[in-house]
């Protein structure tokens, strides 16, 4: 079994007495250091889908399985402690804390995890923060940060403790097509570098141009699974 | 400490928002320990009359005249004999002590008459037990041997005396015979105490007791003390004087001003209630810093769930901005409240207007507060408590969201 397995998941949300089908019925299943696009238009249940496989929500029917183990029987602090060791998250709006320096908003991944020394913890932040190009800027604050700076120091912060996967969420989408390129040249770079798994939504054709796998939505199920 | 250090910093997002809140707790703080204050100086002061004008440290009385002395009865006496002379002599600390006749009478002046109580004491001991002599404005004080009155300077004024005028009292005997005494006013005092100055004429114990026909006895004997250690002194009255004496008791000071303790008392209550209501506002207050953080920040609540906060690192994030209030509003409410207070303490303030209002204790002297620590730690405990309970609700709120709907603006 690869690092992540979806079978049958669907996903069924209620408006009042009407039940929409967000995913219905999909199998995927994503090995360690894959750098996966999950392409398609709006409603196509891109987000939904991410949201199951970063176990933010859990499948209506179908299980999700995270190196073997099945999400759907934990409760949300198994869940929580399940995000926190082993998914990292970039998010279309970066969702930078504005009060904290880029120090710490890296920083602040790592300190929700236990067992960690002062001393790791800040040769790890830098060690990441340089990675991504930031190094003369960790004491910045998000509001001198441009928008593809922001986005770094987000894919930082999702890589600092080295998760066994990284999910983005239209990561993007927010950006210039010439800061777009530089972002995700800084993530190819790190899935390449730390062969961490990368899994994002997009309807970016550019984007999409950089995955090795694109897996194409429509109406909640996979259209198609296109490896490059 | 992550925690601590990012919810200190969330504090500066919206700086005139926290100072808002954090200055309503301060008021409330202010209020507290500066109304505490004043309560605690009006309380002294009045105290101090008491001890001062009225009833010394000690009273020795019979218990059937302590229960009925209001209507100033001329039954249920102290017999002043000799042995008890000598015994009270040698009650520790003991500095001074007077018996005392008080009784009803009315003052006329040949055209007006109006009712006060007179009171017969021993010239000379009447300036060691209390302290008429510091007050006096006009003529002087007179001694054992000597006859004359002394009254209030108000009381004067109202029945048109001058020193040297001849008053003349109208009572009844202890028999029930009507009576009269004329005495010459040989001293004007004004004191503190406003029932002294408007109520009270002072004679000689000897006159007193003549014209009353009481065979030395007196109503009480009044001790003052070298200090204010009663306790010690009243046990040995109760072992040593009036052990054999089933109807006679001995009172402190403080059970001759039950009604103002009472006052007092609900002043406190008034105080906490006021206080309370500044609180409450702040709480509110609170709940509503903490909830429009919340949902400005659900985004990023959001991420930090996400991320694998649990429910209880969100909570604690909040309720310590709460805390944080609750301690920038109880430092600056004890900045404020230490510098009224010490304004207070030092300066005082008039509340002579005061005295026939719902706030007034009879005292008309210059009120200056008392610096009570107590005060200060109680209402900022309160305060921070109140802070932390403030911010459980919206924080519980804030951590309860799901990350989808916390995030839900990024999809």
């Amino acid at each position: 079994m690869g690092l992540l397995k979806l079978e049958e998941v669907e996903k069924i949300y209620r408006q009042g007495e009407i039940e929409v089908a967000a995913l219905g019925g999909v199998n995927l299943e994503v090995g360690k250091g894959e750098f996966t696009s999950i392409a398609g238009p709006s409603g196509s249940g891109k987000t939904t889908l991410l949201n199951m496989v970063g176990c933010l929500d859990k499948p209506t029917t179908g299980e999700v399985y995270l190196e073997g183990a099945g999400i759907s029987s934990l409760d949300k602090d198994q869940l929580a402690l399940l995000r926190r060791e082993n998914l990292g998250f970039i998010f279309q709006g970066y969702n930078l804390i504005p009060v904290l320096t880029v120090y710490e908003n890296v920083e602040l991944a790592l300190k929700l995890l236990k067992d960690r020394s002062n001393k790791d913890i800040k040769e790890q932040v830098m060690k990441i923060i340089t990675a991504v190009g930031l190094g003369k800027m960790a004491d910045r604050k998000p509001n001198e940060l441009s928008g593809g700076q922001q986005q770094r120091v987000a894919i930082a912060r999702a890589l600092v403790k080295e998760p066994k996967i990284v999910l983005a969420d239209e990561p993007t989408a927010n950006l210039d097509s010439e800061t777009s390129l530089d972002v995700l040249e800084v993530m190819v770079e790190m899935n390449q570098k730390l062969k961490t798994t990368f899994i994002f939504s997009t309807h970016d054709p550019l984007v999409m141009e950089s995955a090795r796998r694109v897996i194409k939505l429509k109406d909640g199920e996979i259209i198609a699974d296109e490896r490059g | 400490m992550f925690l601590v250090r990012l919810a200190i910093r969330n504090l500066t997002r919206n700086k005139k928002r926290t100072l808002l809140v954090a200055l309503i707790v301060a008021f409330g703080i202010a209020f507290f320990v500066m109304f505490d204050s004043l309560v605690l100086g009006l309380e002294r002061n009045y105290y101090n009359n008491v001890i001062d004008f009225e009833s010394g440290h000690l009273q020795l009385v019979d218990d059937n005249y302590w229960t009925t002395q209001a209507e100033l009865p001329l039954s249920d006496l102290i017999a002043i004999d000799d042995e008890l002379q000598q015994s009270l002599a040698q009650v520790p600390e003991l500095k001074s002590y007077a018996p005392q006749i008080r009784f009803s009478a009315n003052i006329n002046n040949g055209l007006d008459e109006l009712p006060i109580t007179a009171v017969g004491v021993d010239g000379d001991r009447k300036k060691d037990v209390f302290k008429l002599e510091e007050h006096l404005v006009a003529g002087e004080l007179f001694s054992a041997d000597q006859s004359g009155a002394v009254l209030g300077e108000n009381l004067a004024q109202l029945m048109d005396f001058e020193i040297g005028d001849y008053l003349l009292l109208v009572f009844t005997t202890q028999e029930g015979a009507f009576n009269t005494l004329e005495v010459e006013i040989v001293g004007l005092v004004n004191t503190p105490n406003p029932q002294i100055n408007e109520h009270q004429v002072y004679i000689p114990y000897h006159k007193a007791s003549t014209a009353l026909n009481l065979k030395n006895k007196a109503t009480e004997v009044i001790l003052r003390l070298e200090n204010n250690n009663v306790i010690k002194a009243k046990e040995f009255i109760k072992d040593n004087i009036i052990a054999g004496a089933d109807d006679y008791g001995v009172y402190t000071w403080r059970d001759s001003a039950q009604d103002i303790v009472a006052i007092t008392e609900v002043h406190s209550i008034e105080n906490r209630i006021i206080s309370s209501l500044f609180l409450l506002i702040a709480a509110v207050g609170i709940i509503n810093v903490i909830i429009l953080a919340a949902l400005e920040r659900i985004k990023e609540i959001g991420m930090m769930k996400a991320m694998g906060m649990k429910e209880e690192g969100i909570i604690k994030v909040f309720m310590i901005e709460g805390l944080g209030i609750g301690l920038i509003g109880s430092l600056l409410g004890s900045l404020m409240g230490g510098v009224g207070v010490y304004w207070l303490s030092n300066f005082g303030i008039d509340l002579t207007g005061a005295i026939d209002s719902d706030f007034g204790l009879p005292v008309i002297e210059r009120t200056y507060g008392v610096f009570n620590p107590s005060a200060f730690t109680l209402i900022i405990t309160f305060s921070i408590v109140i802070s932390l309970l403030a911010s459980i609700f919206p924080a519980y709120w804030a951590a309860c969201k799901s990350p989808i709907d916390a995030l839900g603006g990024t999809n």
